[in-house]
């Protein structure tokens, strides 16, 4: 036992040694680090300050950590501009300083997944078409340990597509990546969302009409379609896919929505499916249902005050706000379409307390 | 006297065993969070969800905050919440009949008027008394009911909510502008999320104006600094640790993001003295039965700030509270543990918690008796008193240090030189004078719980 006593002794000995003199030496080391690091200009705040002002920085190409803070800046003006010819600008200014190559250098010969992981992030910031290649070895990999990997790969795709076949491509990696990484659908909607707004209307059409039907990523990108300006054609495409799909609830919900987004009125739609047994068709259309389906007919939606789902009534009561009805007009509503109403006491409560609200959310 | 002496002998090897397993696995915790915080470092995660809201794609989220008799703060505490940058959020105070000018200053500061309760009140939960809106906020809702505690107020909120995700706050905390956008994130990178946690801050010894932190500062008096380190230890390596290994069960009250349709399905909260913890347990319980895949993320970012106790006597009763909390919670799901059938949360988490965690203070007090005993006897090696002394103390330093490195690198929630120098000198004398303070207290806990707690628990029906 004394010699146990002793192994262990000694052990916990030398290891505590260890990693005290080992923490002390990080954290010294960390005050210099960060010293330096401010001095040269390249910790965190300092790369929002080349942010703001990179017209002016001329960064020192022999350098490393300058190109990367520089790379950094560049890729993330980059990312949040929404002048086109200041796009132009970056995207030349990335060219001539051959940044994408040099990261992409650095990328090559990391050791580490996190080191990996920073290059990779760097080289989606920088929006180069020559990353496609490296994306897609990314993404039909099985599997990544770290998830953001696939993430920053699907976002770097969407970021450079020039075509409809790139959206169709991103759709496949995305269908992968539902299934493996758990991703949602939103964020699936997002990257959608990016590379849409790089293609022509045309080319959208083009996509809707190749894109796979009855798939959860395509709803996705139908919701993606929200953010985009609509046309006839896109409008006709959406009617079209849900006829053959006209079983497919979930779908049916995908396109209402987007037409709620475009402002479009589809009272056809709104009529076959505000009785719909599906709760959740429900609470979609008594939330925008008002919306859809224009005043004259706005009074069918009126049942949705005495619907069993509280979600479905209270959408509606807002929807009621939101579009201004008066007290007066729904009483004179229900009273002409629905009389039995009256007998209901939570509506009568409701009503009792009803007001127009003069603001919005 | 031989056997006694014997039994001393065998404590003290299980004791010892307590100590290098206690140490270890927080070494591993750190060492995981570690590599955690170094992905959302490197990865401009801010980047990809600022976009997200500037897309218009989100998860609307509707804000619960109980309050009782908080009548100095509630105003500004309503102030805080509006400014949060999120597109579609719903705010619902709940004044848990306080017996002060709460709800009368709600009602004059926003002119509210009063709504029906269109709802179906599932949850169960005392009387509510009226349900008001403001005209000028069109997301902010106050419920006025009748007193029954934090976890009642918070069921009658979640019946009148709205939106699919709920947030539950403590109305006294600030939360971070930019609080709810992170959360969001974990629910929309991976759609298993069931609930989100996040690192809570503290305010003590810091300037805030208009419930705003205007600057972050380490407080000058030992008792709030101890928790200072403490918090960025715990939220670092107990939280986050886990959160990479899906073996997470606990989110803190004070901020805390969950699916409201589990949340229903399980029957709201119940009222136990940790109602955080058995919510969330229940919650992955149900999940793991009926064989829903699911996830508990973990923000690294600091979302919430709240005030610690500024003294012993406040630190040591709440402390007293939360170490009943965990045992009342682990007894309640005492049916989790060690089965296979809930994963890493039954096999792995919640031993650790129960033998790490709850009976820790038990195995230290035995330990120190008998190390005590032996020594009196003159059985103990000078040895042995060495490597408790290093186990106990110098290695606790060593984490403390090693945590506080890896805050800094990563996360940098204080960014002054001196708050560094300040949690420095803290980590060396933190295990010599707060650890042990704290150890026995939650001795007392504990052994306060075994002796009278349990015996009414049991005759709960629960």
């Amino acid at each position: 036992m004394v010699e146990v006593t002793q192994v262990l002794s000694d052990i916990v000995w030398k290891s505590t040694q260890v990693f005290f003199v080992l923490s002390l030496i990080i954290f010294v080391t960390f005050f210099i680090i960060k010293k330096i690091l401010f001095y040269t200009n390249h910790t965190l705040s300092t790369k929002n300050i080349i942010y703001d002002n990179f017209h002016n920085i001329q960064p020192n190409t022999a350098n490393k950590l300058d190109l990367l803070a520089y790379a950094n800046s560049i890729g993330l003006r980059l990312l949040k501009s929404v002048n086109h010819n200041e796009a132009i600008a970056l995207k030349e200014s990335i060219h001539q300083t051959k940044l994408y190559t040099y990261i992409y250098k650095h990328y090559n010969t990391s050791h580490f997944s996190l080191e990996y992981l920073y290059y990779l992030n760097t080289i989606v910031l920088l929006q180069n078409e020559d990353a496609r290649l490296l994306y897609h070895d990314i993404l039909a990999k099985e599997h990544h340990t770290i998830v953001e990997f696939n993430i920053l790969a699907l976002h770097g795709l969407a970021l450079i597509t020039s075509a409809p076949n790139d959206v169709l491509t991103l759709h496949h990696f995305l269908t992968k990546s539902y299934k493996n990484y758990w991703i949602s659908q939103k964020l699936a909607t997002y990257f959608f969302v990016i590379s849409l707004k790089k293609l022509n209307n045309s080319e959208i059409v083009h996509v809707l009409q190749r894109a796979p039907e009855n798939s959860y990523i395509t709803y996705g990108l139908i919701y993606a379609l929200r953010a985009i300006k609509p046309t006839q054609e896109m409008k006709e495409k959406l009617l079209q896919l849900q006829e053959r799909n006209a079983q497919n609830d979930v779908l049916l919900i995908a396109i209402l929505r987007t037409f709620y987004a475009w402002k479009t009125y589809v009272p056809e739609l709104i009529l076959s499916s505000y009785t719909h047994e599906n709760e959740l068709m429900r609470i979609v259309c008594s939330k925008i249902g008002l919306d859809l389906i224009g005043r004259n007919l706005s009074h069918k939606l009126l049942i949705y005050l005495v619907d069993d789902s509280q979600y479905v009534r209270n959408n509606f009561m807002d929807a009621l706000q939101r579009h201004q009805y008066s007290k007066e007009k729904i009483i004179s509503e229900l009273k002409k379409y629905y009389p039995n109403f009256y007998k209901n006491q939570p509506l009568m409560q409701w009503l009792k307390y009803y007001r127009v609200r003069a603001t919005h959310a | 006297m031989l056997d006694m002496i014997i039994i001393f002998e065998q404590i003290q090897y299980l004791y010892l065993f307590y100590l290098l397993v206690t140490n270890l696995s927080t070494m591993t915790l750190m060492w995981i969070a570690f590599k955690r915080m170094l992905v959302t470092y490197f990865y401009n995660i801010d980047v990809t969800f600022y976009s997200l809201i500037k897309h218009e794609i989100f998860i609307p989220i509707s804000i619960l905050a109980p309050a009782y008799n908080e009548q100095e703060t509630i105003i500004s505490s309503v102030y805080s919440l509006l400014k949060l940058n999120f597109p579609e959020y719903q705010i619902i105070i709940i004044n848990d009949g306080s017996n002060d000018e709460t709800l009368k200053r709600l009602l004059s500061h926003f002119d509210l008027y009063e709504v029906a309760i269109t709802n179906d009140l599932i949850l169960e939960h005392q009387k509510i008394r009226a349900l008001y809106r403001s005209p000028k906020y069109d997301n902010l809702f106050i419920i006025d009911k009748e007193n029954g505690g934090k976890s009642d107020a918070l069921n009658a909120a979640i019946n009148l909510s709205k939106y699919p995700l709920i947030c539950c706050v403590d109305a006294d905390t600030i939360l971070e502008e930019t609080a709810i956008l992170h959360g969001l994130t974990k629910f929309i990178q991976d759609r298993r999320t069931i609930a989100i946690g996040g690192a809570i801050g503290i305010t003590n010894g810091s300037v805030i104006k208009d419930h705003t932190l205007v600057e972050k500062k380490v407080p000058n008096s030992l008792v709030e600094g101890f928790q200072v380190l403490e918090y960025l230890r715990g939220f670092f390596a107990g939280r986050m640790g886990w959160e990479k290994h899906n073996g997470l069960i606990l989110v803190s009250g004070a901020f805390g993001i969950f699916r409201k349709d589990i949340i229903m399905k399980i029957g709201g909260y119940r009222h136990t003295i940790g109602e955080d913890f058995d919510l969330l347990l229940r919650m992955r319980k149900y999940c793991y039965n009926n064989h829903i895949r699911h996830t508990v993320g973990f923000v690294e970012e600091i979302l919430c700030w709240t005030q610690c106790p500024s003294d012993y006597g406040s630190l040591l009763k709440q402390r007293n509270r939360w170490q009943r909390g965990l045992l009342e919670t682990l007894y309640y799901h005492k049916d989790m543990l060690f089965r296979r059938k809930y994963g890493v949360v039954g096999m792995v988490t919640m031993p650790y918690f129960l033998l790490i965690e709850a009976l820790g203070p038990i195995m230290t007090f035995m330990g120190v008796i008998s190390i005590i005993v032996l020594y009196t006897f003159g059985v103990i090696s000078s040895s042995m008193i060495v490597i408790f002394f290093l186990l106990e103390f110098v290695w606790g330093i060593l984490l403390n240090v090693s945590s506080l490195y890896f805050e800094i690198l990563t996360k940098r929630s204080y960014t002054k030189s001196t708050s560094f120098i300040k949690l420095f000198l803290l980590s060396i004398i933190e295990p010599f004078f707060y650890k042990p303070l704290l150890k026995a207290e939650l001795f007392l806990a504990t052994f306060n719980f075994m002796n009278s707690s349990w015996g009414e628990i049991k005759r709960k029906s629960l």
